[in-house]
């Protein structure tokens, strides 16, 4: 095995999910995946005789699945927007959390009401 | 609890971009339907209702955990040795690196090295798996901020 290239280094580095977001995705798949070669699978087919068939299309079309998530994560946003007023970790760190008895403290921590 | 919906919230369209680019392509269902489900990063059914630790570490930032343990704590692991204490403490220190330098990072990660290290030698006889298990999920991190947070101010209030 060689290292990547000086472009495909710098390429993977400055690609937001390669470093930047964790990483998100490893270097072998960013390079399957510029490369194309990610898409060289074959579809199962149980009438074909060679275990599939090859696609047309190299990428799938996605605009729906993609849609769905974007769809999913706006409900979240929602959700945090919704009730972030009611539920926040600095209760905790309020004087009215010590209000509380110990057992009581555990469940508040996931739902804390201002003013206690 | 709400303050996670913001992550699964950017999580999810951050999938969904990742799809759309087709990076999120994993192949095909055998009856021919397509996968989308390589970049999915968060599960928040299995986060919330996790049971122990493990279980809710890996339903976080599922992308970045698989990425560590590949390169990281298999990495440090000498040959032919199982990955013990030291590795997840490499793993976890390596984390805290990348999100940064604020102390409160590495008291975070390193403490969880330890939860994650003693939850893998007594997995069947923690006294709060039971509770746990009642409560839903979660009681195994709030328990250790409660306690330290009533350690640290009973003394003059209480």
């Amino acid at each position: 095995m060689s290292p990547p290239s000086l472009l495909d280094f710098f390429g993977y580095v400055f690609f937001f999910p390669g470093l930047m977001t964790g990483p998100a995705c490893d270097f072998a798949e960013y390079k399957r995946w510029v490369t194309l070669t990610m898409f060289d699978v074959k579809v199962p087919d149980p009438k074909s005789t060679t275990g599939g068939t090859k696609r047309r299309r190299k990428i799938p079309h996605s605009g729906i699945p993609a849609t769905i998530k974007l769809v999913e994560g706006t409900l979240w946003l929602a959700a945090h927007a919704t009730f972030s007023p009611w539920f926040f970790p600095e209760f905790m760190l309020s004087d009215n959390f010590l209000q509380y008895s110990f057992v009581k403290r555990q469940f508040s921590t996931r739902r804390a009401l201002p003013n206690g | 609890m709400t303050h996670r919906f913001k992550y699964y919230g950017v999580w999810k369209m951050a999938e969904g971009a990742c799809i759309l680019s087709g990076l999120g392509f994993h192949g095909y269902n055998a009856d021919g339907t397509l996968k989308w489900d390589r970049m999915t990063n968060v599960s928040p059914f299995a986060l919330e209702s996790a049971q122990n630790n493990k279980a809710y570490l890996e339903a976080w930032n599922q992308m970045t955990n698989k990425w560590l343990k590949n390169y990281v704590y298999l990495r440090v692991t000498p040959r032919g040795k199982k990955p013990g204490f030291r590795s997840a403490m490499a793993t976890f220190t390596t984390s805290a690196v990348w999100h940064g330098f604020y102390p409160g990072y590495y008291l975070t990660f390193v403490s969880a090295a330890f939860i994650q290290t003693c939850g893998k030698c007594t997995p069947s006889i923690s006294p709060f798996l039971c509770v746990r298990t009642l409560t839903g999920s979660r009681l195994s991190t709030s328990f250790p901020a409660v306690f330290s947070r009533s350690r640290f101010r009973d003394p003059d209030e209480i």
